[in-house]
């Protein structure tokens, strides 16, 4: 294929152009580690005291740094941890190994005044936030369970769409266009408890990492962002116990040793216990008795390092959300569980000083299942998406001004829309059989990080994608009606359609001085799978489904613009980043489609096809670290869809298009003992639609709807209190302990979850009446949780 | 998504903890639209009424005298076209049949297979339309069949009905019945589908009684569904076009999710050019049956 080729070509020249400059140099590279834990650390700084060159350790801990021969310091840093220096004798290639301590560890307060290699001002990095899940745990948490995914909508162009909705809003785009991972594998809901909650076990995650900007090219197949989070290994050195009991919800975690310094395990366990403690408040009588909800979650890891070079990883989620309703009168019941499951194995290979490979297999799934029963009648529908996917990721160190990341990634994709299965009084309903879709997704990339000079630095980056609508399947013909007129059935395997596509991603940053920096970043993104819903909220019952001859790729361009500058020693950090974004191909249902339309059908044929624009400012103050830390975010923006069939073809206003979105967040560190924890919200409300006017039709009111999205629902702001308490330890016992207070929605502000009109009575006997009800969801909710490790 | 019915009673553990109030609300204001309840049967005159829509939180007159004066539109040029003749109907009073006021002529009457064009100019808009009456699908059968879902019920139940459908994608129908001595047909709930999942098949369905207009209400009443042992069960079917159909489907669900919080909005498919409401041209056919067990 062409454009495969032209990026072999592509690759071939960045290899040849920087071997001609490497001469008589050589290498020092290494692993940083946690001294405590053993784990590795990504993300922390290696570099050379006397040049201020250098770069951050990848995923794994694993840096390289090639330089001519000469005696350097070289310095490894890290947030949170005492920065080492090591003087070396660069004449031959070197393995320098590091482990770090960290500051909490040491007794005595620590005045910290780091100059950070890498930091906001100095990557090419645009729109990237990094979190500190040890950060996250002083703040508010609802119900007291730390969220990740809450935290994350904290960060400025990051919106949720309030209480109750799954969905991640990123620049304007659509909750279906971020990808999620943990530990490499897509997490397709995010979300338990409708949004209430997210997956991610707060003791089980390691870093979490956001890209809402420029994409790096190792990314790919989602237009808006990506949300990168890595399960801890366990710890190495050392077993350990941690958990938390809260008022619905505990967790327990142990970690430790398989084999000490060689291979770690952890595991980690959640589950809310609201039905449980409900039970024995349930008369034995009652007309419900049984139904309930909760959910679980399980994280594992494991590691082995084979050799100093090898390092196997094998890591797994399951979580499950289950509902169950039972009417003991109509002897009714229903059951509905949904959840994800993943499950990655990767091999780590060191090649040589310069050239690190990770290998990945990974499993993802996700599913959804209703069950329904009375007497005689049984009824079940399921629904969900099934990854199969191997991933090759090298990372090459060539010289000490070039990071270079290349790779393949494969996955094949298997879709199951709502599929149906019944039995009336032991007779089989016939459904028709089930129907699944296909699909392989491929793609190539490389990037460089590369210091053209030192004030110029670019991230240039290529991905080739490719996508294809697999057999077995059965396209429907229809008609302008919508009447089916003929079906193409296509055979298993066979392609049916496929789109190859070229993805360049190009970030650069201009250094004005030591302190600050501009950033500029362009790029093109593609995406090949798909939600999307008829109703206002997100839910768990949303498909995804493939691009197929009728539903194109969605296509995103972005242009983002910035200007960082740091303070007192990089201790505060400041940036405002404005974007403009373009999304073609966007997709919503047709006008008059209903929630029944497309059994024994194809979905698409109910789809029609936009254009989505999208444009704003981003203000970030952060304090990142000191006694006193915290952030505020403000955003400034628009979002704006035009579908040709939709809306009479006029622009509309995107139902989570926000004009304001405010957050601040502060934590305070008293003493040893108390540290406290606010945060406020504040955003313009969401768009709604709703219906403007109301006729009569053979005696039943009905309403009218004109333009779309025309009403927006009052601004939703919400303040959150916490405070931790560190309890004395006594120095002869392992266990220590703490106490998270927190009070969620403090002046319990009836934020809106949605607004619905209604239309009650009868014109005939002159009571006819109309109204808007709003409905809210949390009131001020206090909780308390209890955390301890040994 | 068929789902979210289902799906309706898991959400309602949050309304528990949940607070609904009526709140006031501004909404944009609505344009002044006309509304179309228009029909030409087989055999028959069209009968149309004509009326308005009004702003959602406008109120609503609480006299019938002033309900009719308030959406009721009387003065309307209303000009009906089979292809050859172009007649204009007039406004009539009709105190016996529903919709009691409307358009009607003396010449034009409903021939299978032959297309009828509406023009209506009132209040400074012009609206069209046109409806063509497709060939007519009798009643295989029909019978009486005590509620299926009690056991023990001895007197209320069900009319069931056969009808073939012919082989060719596209066919829709609508039932209308009534009973004893009731004067007029309406439609049964859910009273139109269409042959998407059936075509060319044997279809077999149980329906209960016509819904008589404003007689709407919120909950189920099984004295104003059923049919009672010893009914005479009259029976109207109609066959009509596609469009027709997709606006009698999308009304149904309009007006079904009235109240539901969850529903998303529906948008009814009107076949009218710049208006609301259907113009609808109906084949029919008949059948009588007495309910026994």
């Amino acid at each position: 294929m062409k454009f495969f080729s032209l990026v072999i070509q592509v690759f071939i020249l960045v290899i040849f152009s920087i071997n001609l400059q490497a001469q008589s140099k050589h290498t020092v590279s290494g692993y940083v580690k946690d001294e405590n834990t053993g784990e590795f650390l990504p993300g922390a700084n290696a570099y050379i005291k006397e040049t201020m060159q250098g770069a951050s350790t990848n995923p794994y801990g694993f840096y390289s740094l090639t330089l001519p021969a000469g005696k350097y310091t070289l310095i490894v840093s890290f947030l949170g941890y005492n920065d080492v220096e090591i003087p070396i004798d660069l004449n031959t290639d070197q393995r320098k190994n590091v482990s770090l301590i960290s500051k909490a560890i040491l007794a005595k307060e620590v005045v910290i005044t780091e100059s950070r290699i890498e930091n906001s001002v100095k990557s090419t990095d645009m729109g990237r936030v990094e979190l500190s899940v040890e950060q996250m745990k002083k703040l508010p948490a609802f119900f007291g369970e730390v969220d990740l995914v809450k935290i994350v909508q904290l960060i400025p162009g990051v919106k949720n769409a309030g209480e109750g909705n799954t969905g991640l809003y990123v620049r304007g785009g659509g909750p279906d266009q971020n990808l999620v991972l943990l530990d490499e594998a897509v997490v397709y809901n995010a979300a338990h408890l409708l949004g209430f909650f997210s997956v991610f076990n707060s003791d089980a995650v390691k870093t979490v990492d956001l890209h809402k900007g420029g994409m790096p090219a190792q990314y790919g197949g989602r237009l808006a962002s990506v949300l990168d989070i890595s399960m801890k290994e366990g710890n190495n050195r050392n077993y350990k116990v941690n958990g938390g009991l809260g008022l619905i919800s505990s967790r327990l975690t142990v970690e430790g040793p398989i084999k000490k310094d060689t291979s770690s395990f952890i595991i980690s366990g959640r589950r809310t216990y609201i039905d449980v403690l409900a039970q024995p408040f349930i008369r034995e009588d009652a007309p419900t008795k049984g139904s309930g909800y909760f959910f679980y979650d399980l994280n594992m890891k494991m590691n082995y390092r084979l050799s100093d070079k090898d390092r196997l990883f094998l890591s797994g989620y399951f979580g499950r959300d289950v509902f169950t309703f039972k009417s003991t009168e109509s002897n009714f019941n229903i059951r509905i569980p949904w959840g994800n499951a993943t499950l990655s194995a990767r091999w780590n290979h060191l090649f040589n000083d310069k050239l690190f490979l990770n290998t990945s297999l990974i499993f993802s799934d996700y599913r959804f299942e209703s069950n329904i029963e009375q007497t005689s009648f049984a009824f079940k529908v399921g629904s969900g998406i099934r990854d199969y996917n191997a991933k090759a990721d090298f990372t090459w160190y060539p010289t000490v001004r070039h990071n270079v990341k290349f790779g393949l990634n494969y996955i094949w994709h298997r879709f199951t829309p709502n599929n149906a299965s019944g039995e009336i009084a032991g007779e089989e309903l016939d459904f028709g059989p089930t129907v699944n879709l296909f699909a392989h997704e491929a793609a190539a990339y490389i990037g460089d990080d590369f210091d053209i000079s030192d004030k110029l630095r670019i991230h240039a980056g290529l991905r080739a994608s490719w996508f294809a609508h697999a057999g077995q399947f059965t396209r429907y013909q229809k008609d302008e009606l919508g009447l089916k007129t003929d079906s193409t059935v296509y055979d298993k395997g066979q392609i049916i359609k496929d789109y190859p596509n070229i993805e360049p991603r190009l970030m650069l940053r201009y250094s004005l001085n030591k302190n600050s920096s501009i950033k500029a970043s362009f790029t093109q993104n593609y995406q090949y799978i798909h939600i999307t819903s008829l109703a206002n909220q997100s839910l768990p019952t949303d498909l995804w489904f493939p691009s197929t001859e009728l539903v194109r790729p969605q296509f995103g361009t972005q242009y983002s613009l910035g200007y960082y500058r740091n303070f007192k020693d990089n201790a505060w950090e400041t940036s405002v980043e404005a974007y403009y974004k373009t999304m073609e191909n966007q997709i919503e249902f047709k006008d008059g489609v209903l929630p029944s339309s497309g059994v024994n059908d194809n979905l698409d044929n109910f789809l029609t096809f936009g254009r989505g624009e999208a444009y704003g400012a981003e203000f970030f103050v952060k304090k990142a670290f000191g006694k006193t830390n915290g952030w505020i975010g403000y955003t400034l923006s628009w979002t704006q869809r035009t579908f040709a069939e939709l809306n009479g073809g006029k622009t509309y206003y995107a139902n989570y298009d926000r004009r304001h979105d405010l957050s601040f967040v502060l934590s305070h560190e008293i003493n040893k003992h108390w540290t406290l924890g606010a945060v406020f919200v504040y955003a313009s409300g969401n768009l709604i639609w709703l219906p403007t006017s109301l006729y009569f039709f053979e005696g039943n009111p009905v309403v009218n709807y004109e333009d779309r999205n025309n009403y927006r629902m009052p601004a939703y702001h919400r303040l959150d209190l916490s405070a931790t308490w560190v309890p004395n330890r006594k120095p002869d016992k392992r266990l220590k302990s703490s106490w998270n207070f927190s009070i969620y929605n403090v002046y319990s502000r009836l934020n809106p979850y949605f607004i619905y009109l209604e239309t009650s009575g009868s014109p005939i006997d002159g009571n006819l009446k109309n109204t808007a009800n709003m409905v809210s969801l949390f009131p001020i909710i206090p909780s308390v949780t209890y955390n301890f490790s040994f | 998504m068929k789902l979210l019915k289902y799906f309706t009673p898991f959400l309602l553990i949050f309304l528990v903890v949940a607070c609904e109030r009526e709140i006031q609300i501004d909404l944009p204001s609505s344009q002044n639209l006309i509304v179309v309840e228009g029909n030409i049967e087989a055999g028959k005159r069209p009968v149309i009424l004509l009326t308005r829509n009004q702003g959602f939180f406008e109120s609503f007159p609480i006299d019938l005298e002033s309900f009719v004066e308030e959406f009721v539109i009387q003065d309307a040029e209303v000009k009906l076209s089979n292809g050859i003749i172009t007649e204009t109907l007039q406004f009539t009073l009709d105190f016996n049949n529903y919709p009691f006021f409307y358009y009607t002529g003396s010449i034009i009457t409903g021939e299978v297979g032959k297309t009828y064009t509406l023009e209506i100019i009132a209040e400074g808009q012009t609206l069209t339309s046109s409806t063509t009456l497709p060939d007519s699908v009798p009643i295989d059968s029909a019978w009486f069949e005590l509620n299926p879902f009690d056991v023990n019920e001895d007197s209320l139940g069900v009319s069931y009905l056969t009808i073939m459908d012919p082989d060719t994608f596209g066919n829709a129908y609508r039932l209308f019945a009534k009973r004893n001595s009731e004067l007029q047909f309406f439609p049964v709930p859910g009273s139109s589908f269409n042959d998407d999942f059936v075509n060319g098949q044997r279809v077999t369905f149980f329906t209960g009684r016509g819904d008589e207009p404003f007689a709407a209400t919120d909950t189920f009443v099984p004295n104003e569904f059923f049919y009672t042992l010893g009914d005479t069960m009259f029976f109207k079917f109609a066959t009509m076009g596609r469009k027709e159909y997709d606006f009698y489907s999308t009304l149904d669900a309009a007006i079904n999710s009235n109240g539901n919080p969850f529903a998303s909005p529906t948008l009814v498919k009107s076949n009218i050019n710049g208006g609301l409401g259907v113009w609808v041209g109906m084949s029919v056919s008949y059948d009588t049956v007495i309910a026994a067990n």
